[in-house]
């Protein structure tokens, strides 16, 4: 049977999710970054937006079984986050994505693309996508949810670079395959909760740094 | 031969026809093979082919609904609810993520359906006027049904998401809601069940490895008695939590926090279950259990955590809670109630709560 890792890159290539979709439950779920899509529909429907931001596309696929695909994909944009280029820009970029199946089926889907390497390396500020994103996504006021009952032991080792932009930043790990694993990252960035996923494979770390830094600007809901 | 779960099953291929039936359905009509196959499939109907009408055959005609905002009766005040919200959300998918059941076909079938709900708001209804907003949510309806019928039925639905999806303050909407008399009467009535239940010893038992022992043991110990550390022991490390305003919590830290968060808006509150259903995930027994408890929790409102500054006031929640138990731990938990009705409770005007008829 075909690997998902192998379904999402040949997507990527065709702009036709069908293939992918078929292996999908109705009760499906993806989360990428702040989005979340729910139900097959949905799903497909995000694999083929982007896919439609590129031309010339191609992908590469690494599979760890049907629970993880390291993804390199390439294409030419001639515009990205609502931006025009003057002239088309060539770029590669990586996507790590885990699964978690029913029988045949994948249930839960994570997501972990480099939008902010994407971003950076089409010349785009990313301070300006970064506010942008934020504001589409409302969140709650913090509920005293990090390190809930550990008390003196809640210390988490997290590397240099991100303990200096998420200063009260946790790592729990969530799960792992073969050489790849995937945790959490939680803590909190102007006072907004965040929850976002990390995926290592081998020695690269990839995180949605894109998302983090929207998470600064996400508004408060107003309970 | 037992009901199907849903676990890898695709939502086309349980509305294919089915074939022979796997459980007693007497009464029920004949292409309903089992009880989550009925539960799944005439929502499908109803709800998402807008076959509206067979509301009809499929509710009894005094059929009592469980409301938090106030109880109603009948299948005609159905209809015009359902037909009021699929003109709001016109759109809306019902994603049946879960169908756990108890019971049988002399004494009913009692079905915990937990929906996540995808819908676009392109007509005014309860929220107001039309937003053209995209929202999504979560509902669990349990319904005891016979003979093809929904006899009872208590609804559960994150009414305070879909509110703040749409840009509005759940706090506000409860602010401005009238509660009917038979809402106010009702609440009192459950507080006080609430308050007559005994105390209970210190509970001091490790969570339990039976999924049949899990309910009592988590309202007793985590509610009741606030051991909010036990759930390091008794949750998966990476388990995961939705709870109500669409929160999405992960990790123990952040599920204790929101019990945490709950229970300090609420004190000397205490929980009772109302009713427990327990089914295994799949054929594998690796896949563990489904669990669904319906509760009732009622407290003091003491604290400001969620609810807006402390009213003073006696609150009480019906709550639907589903738990995927897997190896003694649970990996998931969902669940629900009506924030706006617990708002309305907390800080409706005082004269419409003692407006309760002699």
């Amino acid at each position: 049977m075909t690997s998902f890792a192998n379904f999402f890159a040949q997507s990527f290539i065709s702009g036709d999710a069908e293939p992918l979709a078929r292996r999908l439950l109705h009760r499906s779920q993806l989360e990428d970054g702040l989005h979340l899509h729910i139900g097959a529909s949905a799903i497909a429907a995000e694999t083929v937006m982007l896919a439609a931001l590129f031309e010339d596309r191609s992908a590469t696929a690494t599979a760890v079984g049907d629970r993880f695909a390291a993804l390199t994909l390439a294409g030419t944009a001639q515009s990205l986050f609502g931006h025009r280029f003057e002239c088309p820009v060539r770029l590669t970029f990586t996507r790590h994505v885990w699964i978690e199946t029913e029988g045949d089926y994948a249930l839960r889907l994570t997501a972990i693309t480099d939008w902010a390497g994407l971003a950076t390396a089409a010349g785009l500020d990313l301070a300006s996508l970064a506010a942008t994103l934020g504001a589409r996504f409302p969140t709650h006021r913090p509920l005293g949810e990090l390190a809930s009952g550990q008390g003196q032991l809640a210390a988490s080792l997290v590397p240099l670079a991100l303990r200096c932009r998420v200063p009260d930043a946790h790592i729990t790990p969530d799960t792992s395959a073969g050489p790849a694993s995937l945790s959490r990252l939680q803590g909190h960035i102007a006072g907004r909760r965040i929850s976002l996923p990390l995926s290592r494979h081998g020695n690269a770390m990839l995180l949605d740094d894109l998302a983090l830094a929207a998470t600064a600007h996400r508004p408060f809901y107003q309970n | 031969m037992t009901a199907r779960a849903l676990f890898g099953r695709d939502l086309a291929e349980m509305l294919r026809p089915q074939g022979p039936r796997r459980q007693d359905m007497r009464g029920f009509d004949a292409d309903y093979v089992d009880i989550v196959d009925y539960i799944i499939r005439c929502t499908h109907r109803i709800w998402e082919q807008k076959d509206i009408g067979l509301i009809e055959t499929h509710y009894s005609d005094d059929c009592p609904i469980w409301l938090l905002s106030g109880p109603v009766a009948g299948k005609a005040g159905v209809i015009d609810g359902t037909t009021r919200t699929l003109s709001a959300f016109p759109d809306r998918t019902l994603i049946g993520d879960a169908v756990i059941w108890s019971g049988d076909a002399d004494a009913g079938y009692l079905s915990s359906h937990r929906i996540t709900s995808t819908a676009t708001n392109h007509g005014a209804g309860e929220f107001g006027h039309a937003t053209g907003r995209a929202v999504q949510f979560l509902t669990i309806a349990d319904c005891l049904c016979r003979e093809n019928l929904i006899v009872e039925e208590w609804l559960v639905r994150d009414n305070s998401h879909i509110a703040l999806q749409l840009g509005l303050s759940p706090a506000e909407i409860g602010r401005a809601t009238v509660p009917t008399p038979a809402a106010i009467a009702w609440w009192a009535s459950e507080i006080a069940r609430v308050d007559d239940l005994p105390t209970t010893a210190f509970p001091t038992q490790n969570p339990p490895d039976t999924p049949a022992d899990l309910p009592q043991w988590f309202v007793d110990t985590v509610i009741n008695h606030r051991r909010f550390a036990t759930i390091r022991a008794l949750y998966a490390p990476n388990a995961t939590l939705q709870a109500p305003g669409g929160r999405r919590l992960w990790g123990h830290s952040e599920i204790i926090g929101w019990w945490t968060a709950l229970l300090s808006c609420l004190g000397g509150a205490r929980a009772t279950i109302d009713h427990i259903a327990i089914q295994p995930a799949s054929t594998n027994p690796a896949d563990g259990h489904d669990i669904a408890v319906r509760w009732t929790l009622a407290g003091r409102h003491t604290g400001p955590a969620l609810y807006g500054p402390a009213s003073g006031r006696d609150l009480v929640i019906l709550g639907v809670t589903h738990w995927r138990f897997v190896d003694g731990r649970i990996t998931g938990e969902w669940t629900v109630f009506d924030e706006i009705a617990v708002q309305a409770q907390a800080h409706a005007p005082i004269q419409a709560l003692t407006a309760v008829p002699a």
